[in-house]
């Protein structure tokens, strides 16, 4: 899985907003917000880490068991492809 | 070469432009007083937006159309100003705002949606209303309140006035096959807050504008509708957003 370049991630309150920025804003319109766990779950995949090492990061961070950290993977997952900022 | 002085969101921009057509464009926004900010118009501002034009009919897989320099000369104004009033908390956003009273009520959606549709009922059924602005307002975003002011910039119809109001509402429409609004969260709604608004390339600029959204949500009172068309869904909207439904609950 591969994360687009150009998308910036800020802050707006408890939550976290991906926006295309500079050449990828003529390209991209997808914006998306999660809250603190998608940013674990962002912050991993944008290191190339693949769904199963993300939920890890979950896993270790939270107490959740192994199978509802991979479905918040891929509800994030699903989420950043929907809006075109990660591409297989 | 034509310099002149408009006044947008309170804020006075001495404009020089290449073609006298944007001065006569900017006509209700003309003053005559001191500037703020400067905005110098090159031909290279034109080129821009000839390959932002391109870009976007590409994108809609529309095919390229061609449009003369003094047309693009007043979309690269208005970039320009929208990347000079994010220095004053203002933000330039896709939608219809209408005034009744003292109040505006804004509605989003994508092109296409039936944003203006729903104005027409409005200024049809609600006594008083009128087109503050029916493509691009300014929205002043304070720390307790925001404000909506008109623009040059009203879109096909031409709908709109040189005046500024509080906004009372924001209602992001989308079509379906009822009529009903629900209110909406400000975390819900925010995505769709600041894909509605002018965002700049520059990412200082863009961390500004995802602020201004992130506060707005929290000053302003946030709709979602779901909408057919029909006429009568602009009194529910109506209702709905001053306040009515409940009062008479």
């Amino acid at each position: 899985m591969k994360m687009v370049d150009g998308m910036m991630i800020t802050q707006v309150g408890e939550d976290w907003v991906a926006v295309p920025t500079g050449e990828a804003s003529s390209k991209l319109h997808g914006i998306v917000r999660f809250n603190k766990t998608g940013k674990v779950v962002w912050d991993a995949l944008a290191e190339g880490l693949d769904e199963e090492a993300a939920a890890g990061r979950l896993t270790d961070r939270y107490d959740v068991d192994d199978e509802r950290a991979l479905a918040a993977v891929r509800g994030v997952v699903e989420k950043l492809e929907s809006a075109g900022l990660l591409s297989r | 070469m034509t310099d002149f002085v408009i006044s947008l969101a309170d804020v006075p921009i001495a404009v020089s432009a290449l073609h006298e057509s944007t001065r006569d464009f900017c006509g209700g926004w003309l003053v005559d007083e001191p500037a703020r900010e400067r905005i110098v118009l090159t031909q290279d501002d034109i080129e821009s937006e000839r390959r932002y034009a391109a870009e976007q009919n590409v994108r809609e897989g529309l095919r390229v159309r061609s449009y003369g320099d003094a047309y693009l000369e007043t979309l690269a104004l208005y970039r320009r100003a929208a990347s000079v009033l994010l220095r004053y908390d203002t933000v330039v956003f896709h939608g219809a705002v209408l005034a009744v009273g003292e109040r505006a009520y804004l509605f989003t959606a994508p092109s296409g949606t039936g944003k203006t549709t729903h104005a027409r009922f409005w200024l049809a059924q609600v006594p008083g209303c009128y087109v503050l602005n029916g493509d691009k307002p300014l929205l002043r975003i304070g720390d307790s309140d925001v404000v909506a002011y008109g623009t040059p910039w009203m879109g096909k119809e031409g709908m709109g006035v040189n005046g500024f109001l509080p906004l009372a509402g924001l209602c992001v429409l989308r079509r379906d096959d009822h009529d009903h609004i629900e209110r909406l969260d400000a975390r819900e709604a925010l995505s769709t807050i600041i894909a509605q608004s002018h965002r700049p390339k520059d990412p200082m600029g863009l961390v500004r504008v995802v602020e201004l959204a992130g506060r707005m949500g929290s000053l302003v009172p946030l709709w979602q509708m779901g909408c057919t068309l029909d006429e009568r869904s602009a009194l529910m909207s109506w209702r709905a957003m001053c306040g009515l439904a409940d009062a008479e609950a």
